[in-house]
This record gives structure tokens, sequence and C-alpha cells, in this order.
């Protein structure tokens, strides 16, 4: 044997993993898109420390995240909220660090993920604990295992609607790590029509919050949008509603805020109709009881209300408070807890993933 | 004094380790967009082979740019991390200045080495270094920027022009970039001494760009920033701001209302 495979075999260290238990603290960080963000989180439940540094008044002027942009400010940002993530903990590193560093490595922007990637890597490093690379979809669904708001651990399995400004997506959770993908969008999320009707209404990006706060002033019955494929299985898609929009917008030009306002409802309903209609079936054709709400969208009130209101019914709900529903780094650190428990920690040379899918079985 | 460098703003990524007797330990991994990935298994591997734990590093010296935006973040994310968690102090070395500091063969007094770094986009990112001293340890310090591009100093300027291409008779023209601005006053101080090229974005030529010399080394920035730390450079990792030299690349969308549904 080459003297050389000797030496590249001794960069493998088998170290003994420490358990991993309630107390287990686990430093998060999120670089995925637009938010800088890091969180420390014990047991991948207790919240110690949650710091999420908005980038959305740099990217607001060009209609939406540039890349080259997020990627400088994640750089710029980082370091300061890791600081006070640990700080708000009451972490003292380095002399008491956390005991692992979990961070996202994708899905995202690439050059985004790098930065948080790069930094985790080389904090575990430093610290001689274990490195964890976390799927940023896969992390959502674990805002709603954090204990914000006293609520109960979800049962499982659940299905979990996860909306944000790139995914629409229905997934069976059976267990903890597995994951089956009911249904999806077939061309755009929830939260880009959002973004993209509020860019018609003139409201500005981000879209989402806008829309939701101009809808509670309007009609929801106003308009009758269309409720694209609600009859059709468990695939999304809501292109044709953002034309729909667009096409009625140049019919009746909505010249006053009640006129818009009545749109951002009447819009808002039907993307709420669709995705709280499909939900219930995946529930139905599945016979599962328990049910999630995850990602960015998840924050918008009309669709926290319909599922609070199915909670009433023959549902278990789990809503993650507003904060845990957009992207955040305790939800990364809860996900990075959970796959150190089951799986043990990520390779240091775990390459980030800019179209990385949720982990099917 | 115990140094780490790390290198990773250009399409390359690598560690280098220095001490009081020079380069104990490199590794340089030349593949693109491997940055994120290749980084902190090279920072454990010279670690692990010099016998050294991180924490006996006193500095960590970083390639802040110009070069590669996604490499060179990666290479400061890692060297900010690093620095926080062991709780030392970063050095900022400019990428232009390592690759005319690690140009060999030993160069002699007044000979001027040129660093020209490929920055896409037809624009390179590019210094000139005179050597002021034979004696190695002041040719070290002696490299100072001697700039060229309009008798401006070319980090005030921003790159942003076309620069390049003339230079001399005996380096013909400089990769992809059309017309070279460099003043001719400013050229007269040079024509004494020889000339190297170095880096990816020169043209290989009779004395131009020997091998290895395309971008910067691990190991040069590990020497330098170690000369550089010594000399009291080395500040709180927060304090290190990366050299990009350009803005990004984004145009403000037309007004909502204002385009044609």
């Amino acid at each position: 044997m080459p003297r050389g495979s000797d030496r590249a075999a001794s960069i493998v260290i088998s170290v003994t993993p420490a358990p991993v238990g309630a107390a287990t603290a686990v430093l998060g960080i999120e670089t995925s898109c637009d938010e800088t963000a890091a969180a420390v989180v014990a047991g991948g439940r207790e919240v110690y420390s949650s710091v999420v540094t908005s980038q959305i008044d740099l990217h607001r002027a060009f209609g939406g995240v540039v890349p080259e942009i997020a990627g400088r400010a994640h750089l710029q940002l980082l370091p300061a909220a890791v600081s006070q993530a640990l700080a708000d903990a009451e972490i003292d590193a380095p002399s008491q660090p956390p005991d692992a560093v979990a961070a996202t490595a994708g899905p995202g922007l690439l050059g985004a993920l790098v930065v948080g990637l790069s930094a985790a890597k080389a904090l575990a490093l430093a610290w001689d604990v274990p490195f964890v690379a976390v799927n940023h979809l896969e992390a959502h669904l674990y805002a709603a295992f954090l204990n914000g708001a006293g609520q109960s651990i979800p049962s499982l399995p659940m299905i979990v609607l996860l909306v944000s400004g790139g995914h629409t997506m229905l997934i069976e959770m059976t267990a903890h790590g597995r994951y089956e993908l009911l249904g999806q969008t077939l061309d755009d999320a929830a939260g880009e029509a959002y973004d993209k009707v509020a860019r018609l209404l003139g409201l500005g990006y981000p879209g989402g919050p806008a829309i939701d706060r101009l809808a509670a002033e309007g009609d929801p019955e106003a308009v009758r949008f269309p409720r694209p494929m609600l009859a059709d299985g468990l695939d999304f898609s809501f292109s044709g509603l953002k034309t729909a929009v667009a096409v009625h917008l140049r019919r009746h030009p909505a010249t006053d805020r009640a006129a818009q306002a009545d749109i951002a409802a009447s819009f808002q309903r039907a993307v709420v109709d669709v995705l709280a209609t499909k939900t219930l079936r995946a529930a139905e054709d599945r016979g599962i009881s328990s049910l999630c709400l995850a990602g960015g969208v998840a924050a918008n009130s009309e669709l926290r209300a319909r599922f609070e209101a199915l909670g009433s019914q023959d549902y278990q709900v789990f809503i993650p408070t507003r904060a845990m529903c957009t992207d955040n780094a305790a939800m990364v650190a809860a996900a990075g807890w959970h796959q150190l428990q089951r799986q043990g920690a990520s390779p240091l040379d775990a390459a980030p993933n800019a179209t990385w899918l949720i982990p099917t079985t | 004094m115990l140094v780490l460098g790390i290198e990773s703003a250009s399409d390359q990524c690598g560690c280098a380790l220095a001490n009081d007797d020079g380069v104990v330990a490199e590794t340089r991994l030349a593949l693109p967009r491997r940055h994120a990935e290749a980084l902190a298994p090279q920072m454990r591997f010279v670690c692990e082979q010099a016998g050294v734990a991180l924490g006996d590093i006193d500095a960590v010296a970083v390639d802040h740019g110009p070069g590669l935006y996604t490499g060179l973040r990666a290479g400061l994310a890692t060297a900010k991390a690093a620095a926080a968690a062991l709780g030392i102090g970063v050095v900022a070395v400019n990428s232009l200045e390592a690759l005319a500091f690690g140009s060999a063969p030993p160069l002699e007094s007044g000979e001027v080495v040129i660093s020209v770094l490929d920055a896409r986009r037809g624009e390179v990112f590019w210094a000139a270094y005179q050597v002021c001293a034979s004696d190695l340890e002041d040719v070290i310090h002696g490299r100072k920027p001697k700039h060229t591009g309009r008798g401006k100093d070319p980090f005030e300027n921003g790159f942003n022009t076309r620069l390049l291409c003339l230079l001399l008779p005996r380096v013909d023209t400089l990769r992809g970039m059309g017309d070279l601005i460099f003043d001719p006053d400013g050229l007269e101080m040079y024509t004494a001494g020889r000339l190297l090229f170095v880096g990816n974005g020169a043209i290989s030529s009779d004395e131009t760009r020997p091998d290895g010399l395309r971008y910067p080394s691990p190991a040069a920035v590990a020497l330098l920033g170690r000369e550089k730390a010594l000399a009291g450079a080395a500040v709180a990792p927060d304090a290190v701001e990366p050299l990009y030299l350009r803005l990004p690349d984004a145009q403000v969308p037309n007004q909502p209302g204002s385009a044609a549904p």
C-alpha cells in the first residue's frame, strides 16, 4: 500500500460521540437566503437564543433578493449574530463552547450558503465539537418542535404544509428524518405569487406581509379569483392565479386603497382556500389527523386562522410562532440536534447544495 | 509565532502553517467551487500533519481579495469564525501582494513584480511591487505597491475601468483586457530592472507566470501574514473586511405601474 493512503486514512478521526440529550446545546446558523441568523437550542426544543438579522432593507430597492448583495451581507452580519446568540444563551465560548454546530447547507443561494457553512465548520473545528449540515426545508419542519408559545410536541405521523417564497409542498413526516413528498407546486410557490401580486398592486417587496396587512381591510368575497387545481390531487399551481389578478387589474384598475384591499383580500382567500383544501385532502388520503404549518407563508394571518379553526375539529394542529415560521436559525439548530441524535455528525467536507431536496425515504 | 494561512480567493483553496522556521505544512486544492467543502478538512489536515492543535495557532492570515467573491467569502468566513472561536486575531493579506510575495526565483533589488489576477468580465485586478533590497528579509518588507493605472492608486479607483494591457514590449498583452491603460510616466521607473509578471490574468511569456504562480499560494499567505502579524497587523476578527473592489451587479427594476401591463 502506498504511504500516501496511510496518510489520507489518518484524517478520518473516529471520535466517540458524546450522548445527545436534552441538555445538548446546538448552535444553529442560517444563511440560505436573505436572513442572517444564529441561535442556540437545547435538546432540539428549548430555545436559549435566536438572533435574526434581516437584509430586507438591502434588497427592497431591487424588488427581490440579489444574490451578490446577500452574500456580502451574510459575511458582514454573521459574526455579530453568532456572538449575540452565544451571549444571549449565556454561553461563554471559547472556554465553554456549545455542544455542536449546525448550519443550513441547502437549498438556497449558493453564495449565501457558503458563508454560513464555512463559518459553522470553522467554529466546530476550532471548538472540537460535531458539525451538522442541515437541509433548510427539513429545518422548517422542526420549527413546530420548538417550545414557542407553550406548544406540545407534534405527534407523528403528521401532514406538513410547507409554504415559503421558494417552496409549496405537502409532506408527510412519518418519523424524525423520514419524509414523503405528497404534492408540490408545479409552477410558482405561494410566496412567489404573493410577491408578484404585491408588485402588481404597487405594494413593494416583500409582498407577503404587505398583502396580509392590506387584506385585513378588504372584502375577501369582492372578486372571485380562480382556485387553481382545487378539485385535483395534491399538487399546486399559482401562476394562473397571479395572471388572473393581473387581468382583473387591467380591466378594473384598483385606483384607491379600498379597491386594492379588496383585491388583496380576495387573492389571499383564493390562496388559503387552495392550501387548506389540499392539506385536508392529504390528511384524509393518508388517514392522518396531525397537521402542521411551516415556512415563511405560515406567518400569514388568514392561513394561521384557517388552520387554527381546524384544531377545533378533529385535527391536532401545530403552528409555530410567526418568528419561527420565517427563516431563522433556531429551527436549524433543532433539526441539527435531531440529526445528530439520529445519525451523528456530518463530514467536514459536506458541500453546499443550492437545489437540495428534502430527504425522502 | 505560529500562523495559519488561508487562501481561497481564487479557483483554488488551501491552507498553510508558518512558524519561525518558515512554512511547515501546506495543502492546496486546485479545483474551482470547492471552497466551502474543502477548506475545513484542509485546516484539520495541516494541523494534524504538523502535529499542532488549532489552539496552538497565534493568528489566522487570510487572503481577503481582490479575487473571486464566493471564494474569498468562504475564506473570510472560515478565518473569522476560527479566530473568534480560538480567541485570536486575523491578518488580512492582499491577494496581489501574496502573489508577488510568493514569486520565484528570488528577485534582485529594483526588480518589479506585477501581479495580475483575472477579475472576469474582461477585467483584471493588478498591482505592481518593487523589490527594495536583495536581502530576503528586506525584500519581504520592501515590496510596496508601486501602482500604475492612470497615475492613481489602483486601490482607489476601484479597478472599475477596463484596465490594462500595454505594459512593455517584453510582455505582449494581458489576457482578455483590451486596451491597456498604463501611465507612461509611471513606466519609466520600471524599465531599469527586470519585470516579472505573475497571476492567471497575465499572459504566459518568456519570463512570466512560472507554474504555480497563477494564484497566490497558501504558503505565501501564511508567510506574509506572519510577517504582518509580527509587525502588529493582526486585528480582531470582526475588523477584517473583504476587498471586493467592485460593486455588486444589481439593477433597480422599473417602478410598478411604469411598465406596460
